[in-house]
């Protein structure tokens, strides 16, 4: 036992005087965590704020004559409504992002003052869908309350308390898989994102801390291969990992939602798969690009993957905004890098990315994958980081 | 013909303790076809002195050419003309003996087939033949050290420039080294190597250089310097060179 306590003291000897130890043990969590935590919380309050305030914009169809339900509606302010002569044409409204909600009031007067058939229609993947129901059923509930509360005070009848005799019936106008569309757009843009650093990480250090650790470099650098083709090389290879094992998430994470019970029927087409892509690749550039300068300027393995942590812990904390932000980032917010890309996938998902947002993407992840390119040719040619003592 | 030349090579770098002379105005030449010894303790300056003539690292100041192409001016050009082998065998653990070598050779610019011919060759000579589709991490560390001089050989560089090359290596690896150091010697390759190993200097090096705290202290053939100081065997001879230049390698208790 004594000689296991004389181990035990050197280990801990050992790990107080490494920094990168003492750091990550005492330091990383008191920052990081607080730092997660509060960002989740403010995500969450201001979410939660801006659907509280929010005014649905209701898509009005009355078939019959409802005078009192149309004066009331017009005398409220929690809702936005405009009136439509036709179910059809207000869906094709709503479908277009017209509005939050589309309210159809069919008038039954053979069944009385209270004779109303009532039915809402919304996108349940939609978080403004889902507050503009409340708060239609809010409004419908008060409205029949006081009907209800007039036509009894017209029997004589006061009560204290009533529970208002209506029904409204809810149907999801997106279709086919909303749980499958509601995870799809929390979580793949985060995994995925995600996926091509975890892709990149180990196997970057490998190749660029590695070669050091083994005392390959100095073979790679004496060979005819110039630094631009070592870094070009080496990069590629850390591109091809990063995106093979991206495809590879992507796949799983569509298994597993289609496995949790899920339809994905027509929650990701072709043409989103293409535009999501279309965002990922530059990304990946970026990425890639990074891990191949942070592993090239780290002296061992470990102390590369110490040095990229802060990197796949900041993409944890965009996804996290992302996943809880407010509103949808537009035009140049999609240009910050990484956060703009996961927000673009998230709005490919809706159908509602475009072009000139896919540029802003573009116009952010290419100059940037290029810079830190030339930084890494920089650094191969630095021998005070190649063979730092 | 000089197939190397150093002349005033310092090598300077900066740490967090201040400014630190690695190399400090070496001068050597080694003719072609013959084998050139750096003897000297660990930190004396060898490696830093083959790194710069391997185009890893740019002299402070001096200059150092390879066949008479600059390593600073032309590093592409001295690359192509020289086998490096550092102290560590550089050898990819998860790649067979067959793909090490052919790899080296493509990247030194060699056509598939001639490649592959080389590697055949290379493999024979090295007695690697057997062993040519097994893992590197699988290998022993003398089939790794004698798979890592065959790297530096696989596209026939006239000029060898091998750090410590028998560093580790049990006494029937570090022969089987020798010898085929001498092989190559005796093929036309001009060899530069460094060691610690005074036997080992005395066995194989036509000349050598006494390396000490940056600077080449005396130089010759083996014989010359072992005349010079009155040496019986080159230990002596490295520590009585040493004193003869005014310094006490031994410490305190001086030399042997």
């Amino acid at each position: 036992m004594k000689g296991a306590l004389l181990l035990y003291r050197k280990e801990l000897l050992q790990a107080v005087r490494d920094r990168r130890t003492v750091f990550m043990t005492l330091v990383f969590p008191v920052v990081f965590y607080p730092l997660l935590f509060g960002l989740m919380g403010d995500l969450i309050g201001r979410q939660e704020a801006r659907l509280a305030e929010l005014v649905p914009r209701v898509l009005v169809v009355i078939e019959g004559e409802s005078p009192e339900l149309v004066r009331a509606l017009r005398q409220q302010t929690g809702l936005a409504p405009s009136f439509y002569g036709d179910l059809q044409a207000a869906l094709a409204e709503l479908r277009q992002g017209g509005g939050e909600l589309v309210l159809r009031v069919v008038r039954l007067p053979e069944r009385g003052e209270l004779g109303y058939e009532l039915t809402l229609y919304y996108d349940a993947a939609s978080q403004e869908g889902q507050a503009a129901v409340a708060k239609a059923r809010a409004f419908l509930e008060g409205f029949f309350r006081e009907l209800t509360l007039a036509r009894l005070a017209g029997m004589g009848i006061e009560p204290e308390e009533i529970e208002p005799p209506f029904s409204v019936q809810v149907v999801d106008v997106g279709g086919d898989g909303v749980m499958g569309r509601l995870l799809l757009a929390q979580l793949l843009p985060y995994f995925l994102v995600l996926s091509i650093l975890s892709g990149a990480l180990g196997f970057g250090a490998e190749i660029t801390a590695g070669e050091k650790e083994r005392g390959t470099i100095a073979t790679l650098l004496s060979s005819r291969l110039s630094r631009e083709e070592i870094v070009a090389g080496k990069f590629l290879a850390i591109l091809t990992v990063a995106l093979v094992s991206t495809l590879v998430s992507g796949v799983g994470l569509l298994l597993g939602i289609r496995l949790f019970g899920a339809s994905l029927a027509g929650s990701l087409s072709l043409a989103v798969a293409g535009w999501i892509l279309a965002v990922l690749v530059p990304l990946a550039v970026v990425l890639s690009a990074a891990v191949l300068i942070v592993g090239s300027f780290a002296r061992t393995q470990k102390e590369a993957s110490v040095y990229l942590l802060p990197l796949y812990m900041l993409i944890i904390l965009l996804g996290v905004s992302i996943m809880l932000g407010t509103g949808r980032p537009e035009g140049a917010a999609l240009a910050v890098p990484v956060a703009g890309a996961m927000a673009a996938i998230r709005a490919a998902l809706s159908g509602t990315l475009t072009p000139g947002e896919l540029g802003w993407t573009f116009l952010s992840s290419v100059p940037l994958g290029a810079f830190l390119l030339w930084l890494s040719v920089h650094i191969y040619r630095s021998e005070r980081v190649l063979f730092r003592i | 013909m000089t197939a190397i030349l150093a002349q005033d090579l310092v090598k300077t770098f900066r740490t967090r303790k201040g400014e630190v002379r690695a190399v400090d105005g070496i001068s050597f030449q080694v003719a072609s076809g013959e084998i050139y010894g750096l003897l000297g303790p660990n930190g004396a300056g060898k490696t830093t002195t083959l790194r710069i003539l391997a185009t890893l690292l740019t002299p402070t100041s001096g200059r150092a050419q390879i066949l008479g192409h600059d390593v600073v001016e032309a590093p592409q050009e001295v690359r192509a003309r020289i086998g490096f082998h550092a102290t560590e065998t550089g050898l990819y653990e998860r790649l067979t003996p067959w793909e090490t070598l052919l790899f080296f050779a493509r990247i030194f610019g060699l056509p598939r087939e001639e490649a592959e011919a080389r590697a055949v060759a290379t493999l024979e000579l090295l007695g690697l033949t057997e062993l040519k589709d097994r893992k590197v991490g699988t290998l022993s560390t003398g089939e790794r050290q004698k798979l890592s001089l065959g790297r530096c050989l696989i596209h026939d560089p006239p000029v060898l420039i091998l750090d410590e090359p028998t560093f580790g290596l049990d006494v029937f690896v570090a022969k089987t080294v020798s010898e085929l150091i001498l092989r190559l010697k005796g093929e036309g390759h001009t060899i530069l190597l460094s060691t610690h190993n005074m036997h080992l200097a005395a066995k194989l090096c036509d000349r050598v250089g006494i390396i000490w705290r940056g600077k080449v202290w005396a130089q010759g053939t083996p014989e010359e310097l072992a005349a010079r100081v009155g040496g019986v065997d080159f230990e002596q001879v490295f520590f009585r060179t040493l004193q003869a230049a005014g310094l006490s390698p031994g410490g305190a208790n001086g030399v042997p």
